[in-house]
């Protein structure tokens, strides 16, 4: 990966904790609202069959609705949703051409099935990734941390989320730094030898190592035991009841039914 | 007032690799005052302030910091007492937003949540930084950096404050506020620096570090006028003790 794209992929994650201060009615919501309402959708989105691509279609409201009423710019999250784009891709890419069998699409005809399940991997890649940068950009790591505390993870789950999410900040500015030094001091032509990599990636982690040992001095010296701080009390509202329940009625339902091809029957009932 | 003393007793330290940092430090620092640990690069001023809050443990010799002895038994009561300021910025602050970031120790200590605001902007408030408190730390400048670093010490309101370098990297404007601030303290002060001018600014007692040994102690204003012992201790004068620049010779 060039230090280009990490760079962006950085300020990219930055600026979704930006995002995620504002005060929008999702944002109000509780944690654990949004935290089980996300893990519910995760599910039932992976819960269908390979071949699945119209029957995922109306999953898309969720994130749209996040997006819309949490005030996320659809700018800035296409923009992450790129940035990570290639591993589906990587996952999926070999689909069309090991499974050529003819499958039937309503509306669309006969589709070879590895494109089908390449299709549905993309889909269901794009839907997952969305409403999990959502939850990020409208509720917050610390809050995030505080619902799954409140949800009885365990313990060192949330920890670990929180300085893994720290750490992925000094991991990534560690090699932004050195990489800089290397272009400072090497020729336009001169490139990145394997064993120069090694020696890099080899300096990364043990500068990171340090500066994550730092940190977790500083952190100590503040107090630090290993759990989160605890934040201000959490407040389940009528709202998060009546959020909670449209949502997952809404899941299942379409989990049900294909709602997308029973539209098309009504039209086309309609029409005829 | 013996909880605010800072006293070393024939301290040395050699560091894992063999690097012997601090050999046989022996001083004494009394409520209120502000000492300033001066020296070369890599003369031990750090390893030493790491000393006095107990993040590195003598080798021989003790550390007391208040009436306890800094060993591992004794961490906590040396923490409450020393607020340490780390040399970079980016090493101290690791919360989302600011505001968090100075809560985190008061919330560690189980400060209400009632008191825990009042807390935090107070100590926002004494280095000059509460409009920055909703924004993240890492897209502050340089200088308010500096002085958050500095808050998130505060808010635990201890009694000793030890810097490491506490102006560097810092441009001149904001070098002077942070000697401002650091003047306006009543806490016990150690602080390292190579800064000689803030050394003479913010503090009346220096202690000079040289390849591990404290080869001075005494007044600031005495020491720091004396070239021959700066000199031998690989400094210079501070800039206002020198004289016009001249071409030698
Ligand atoms: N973690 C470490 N491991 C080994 N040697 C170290 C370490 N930290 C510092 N040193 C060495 O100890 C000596 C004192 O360093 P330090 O206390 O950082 O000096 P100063 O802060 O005065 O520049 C130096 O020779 C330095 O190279
Ligand atoms: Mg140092």
């Amino acid at each position: 990966m060039s230090a280009g794209l990490l760079d962006r992929a950085l300020s990219e994650v930055r600026s979704l904790d930006t995002l995620s201060r504002q005060s929008t009615p999702v944002h109000r919501l509780d944690p654990r609202t949004k935290l089980i309402l996300v893990f519910m959708f995760v599910g039932v989105v992976m819960s269908f069959p390979p071949y699945t691509l119209l029957a995922l279609l109306p999953y898309a409201a969720f994130p749209l609705w996040l997006a819309a009423s949490g005030r996320i710019p659809g700018g800035a999250l296409y923009r992450k949703l790129l940035l990570v784009l290639p591993l589906a891709v990587f996952v999926g890419i070999l689909n069309p051409i090991f499974d050529t069998t003819p499958r039937m699409v309503p509306g669309i005809g006969s589709v070879a099935g590895g494109w089908l399940s390449l299709g549905s991997i993309l889909v269901r890649f794009f839907l997952n990734a969305a409403t999990g940068l959502l939850l990020l950009g409208t509720t917050g790591v610390l809050s995030l941390t505080q619902g799954m505390e409140a949800l009885h993870f365990p313990r060192v789950f949330s920890t670990l989320f929180l300085l893994m999410y720290r750490y992925l900040f000094i991991l990534t500015e560690e090699v932004l730094r050195l990489n800089q030094a290397r272009r400072c001091r090497s020729s336009a032509r001169s490139s990145l030898t394997p064993s120069l990599a090694g020696a890099m990636i080899g300096s990364v982690l043990l500068r990171a190592w340090d500066r994550a040992d730092r940190i977790t001095t500083a952190m100590r010296m503040r107090g630090f035991t290993g759990t989160p701080p605890r934040l201000t009390p959490l407040h389940w509202t009528a709202t998060d009841t009546r959020v909670l329940v449209f949502w997952t009625a809404y899941f299942l339902l379409c989990r049900g039914w294909n709602l997308p091809v029973l539209l098309g029957r009504v039209v086309v009932g309609l029409l005829s | 007032m013996s909880h605010h003393l800072v006293e070393c007793r024939e301290v040395s330290f050699t560091y894992p690799d063999g690097t012997p940092a601090l050999r046989d430090i022996s001083f004494r620092i009394t409520h209120g005052e502000a000492v300033a640990v001066i020296g070369a690069n890599g003369a031990g001023k750090s390893t030493l302030l790491l000393h006095l809050a107990g993040v590195l443990l003598p080798q021989s010799g003790t550390v007391r910091v208040g009436d306890v002895l800094v060993d591992s038994s004794h961490l906590d009561e040396v923490r409450r007492t020393v607020g340490f300021v780390f040399q970079n910025p980016d090493d101290q602050l690791f919360m989302p937003t600011v505001f968090e970031d100075v809560a985190f120790g008061p919330r560690n200590l189980g400060i209400p949540e009632d008191q825990l605001e009042n807390r935090v902007l107070e100590a926002l408030r004494s280095v000059g930084a509460d409009h920055v408190r909703d924004r993240a730390p890492y897209h502050l400048s340089g200088g308010e950096k500096r002085a958050v670093s500095i808050a998130t010490v505060l808010a635990l309101q201890p009694k000793i404050l030890v810097l490491d370098e506490p102006a560097a990297n810092l441009d001149p404007v904001n070098r002077r506020k942070v000697i401002r601030l650091l003047t306006q303290f009543s806490h016990t002060r150690i602080l390292a620096t190579h800064d000689l001018d803030l050394a003479l600014d913010v503090c009346d007692r220096v202690l000079i570090l040289h390849q591990g040994r404290i080869t001075a102690d005494g007044n600031a204003e005495t020491i720091l006028r004396d070239e021959n012992i700066l000199r031998q201790n690989g400094l210079e004068l501070p800039l206002r003790f020198q004289g016009p620049m001249l071409p030698k010779d």
